[in-house]
């Protein structure tokens, strides 16, 4: 478990406009309990160092299926696969 | 939540505090790169100037309207494929080039494509566009030897361009 229930990040890239723009922040729930459709999550990528912000579409036995509002300039689940639940870093509660 | 306010306030520790970025991204290397539609794309302009080229013998496209309509289409075709050719390797040379792949004479070739299609858009010369296809070879080549793949010039099978294309050797 984090440290620090808390984190916020800066939102870069245009995959979740409307809802999240390039310069926003997100505050997250690191010890968030559940997370359901609908909800937007912080995860790591499965492949690169990088950290991804996107909406959760659907939850099937633990892994989530993720992508982006912005679904014509959005690379997500649809092409990187499901987000395992330990690459999840916390759920998105706040934006400024 | 989301006002001016808080995003001020939240800006100014991320100053001092300096946040972790997310992305929201929308490019993402998917690793899925390849020449082939540059390649096709410049094969058409060089494909639209050879029918223009005949179109235009002993034709006034003035007195004949369905010449002219042809000549429309020709050229909006060119016009086309001459901007895809730039789409395609701008994103190669954008999303798939790396520091350690991309040298100084790869910068110049891409830049010379950029220059090449302008001027293929911009007359109807098939030496235009015989060069437009000349530096995408040339960048198709430097695709698959970052990729360790050997390449082969052969004409492109039933292209009636009849020109040089380069093809992985998989």
């Amino acid at each position: 478990m984090a440290p620090f229930p808390i984190s916020i990040f800066m939102v870069r890239d245009h995959s979740m406009e409307p809802a999240l723009k390039p310069g926003d922040y997100v505050v997250a729930n690191r010890w968030f309990r559940r997370i359901s459709a609908g909800d937007i999550i912080v995860f790591k990528h499965q492949e690169k160092e990088m950290l991804l912000v996107k909406r959760v579409g659907s939850i099937d036995r633990g892994r989530v299926f993720a992508l982006g509002d912005n679904k014509e300039a959005s690379q997500d689940s649809r092409s990187f696969g499901e987000i395992k639940r330990e690459n999840i870093i916390g759920k998105v509660i706040g934006v400024a | 939540m989301k006002t001016g306010i808080a995003k001020r306030i939240i800006g100014a520790l991320d100053r001092v505090l300096h946040f972790e970025v997310v992305h929201a991204h929308c490019d993402i290397p998917c690793g899925i790169y390849d020449p082939h539609q540059a390649q096709v794309a410049a094969h058409t302009v060089l494909r639209m100037d050879m029918l223009i080229a005949d179109l235009m013998k002993g034709v006034s496209p003035a007195a004949d309207s369905n010449s002219r309509n042809k000549l429309v289409r020709y050229v909006a075709v060119k016009e086309q494929h001459a901007e895809l050719v730039k789409h395609e390797v701008r994103v190669i040379w954008g999303d798939y080039a790396k520091p350690e792949t991309a040298d100084a004479k790869t910068h110049e070739l891409v830049w010379s494509i950029m220059k090449a299609a302008s001027k293929a858009k911009q007359d109807t010369d098939v030496e235009s566009a015989m060069d437009l296809l000349a530096k995408v070879e040339q960048f198709a080549e430097w695709f698959w030897k970052t990729k360790n793949v050997q390449v082969v010039r052969a004409k492109a099978p039933g292209f009636p361009t009849e020109a040089e294309m380069v093809f992985p050797k998989v």
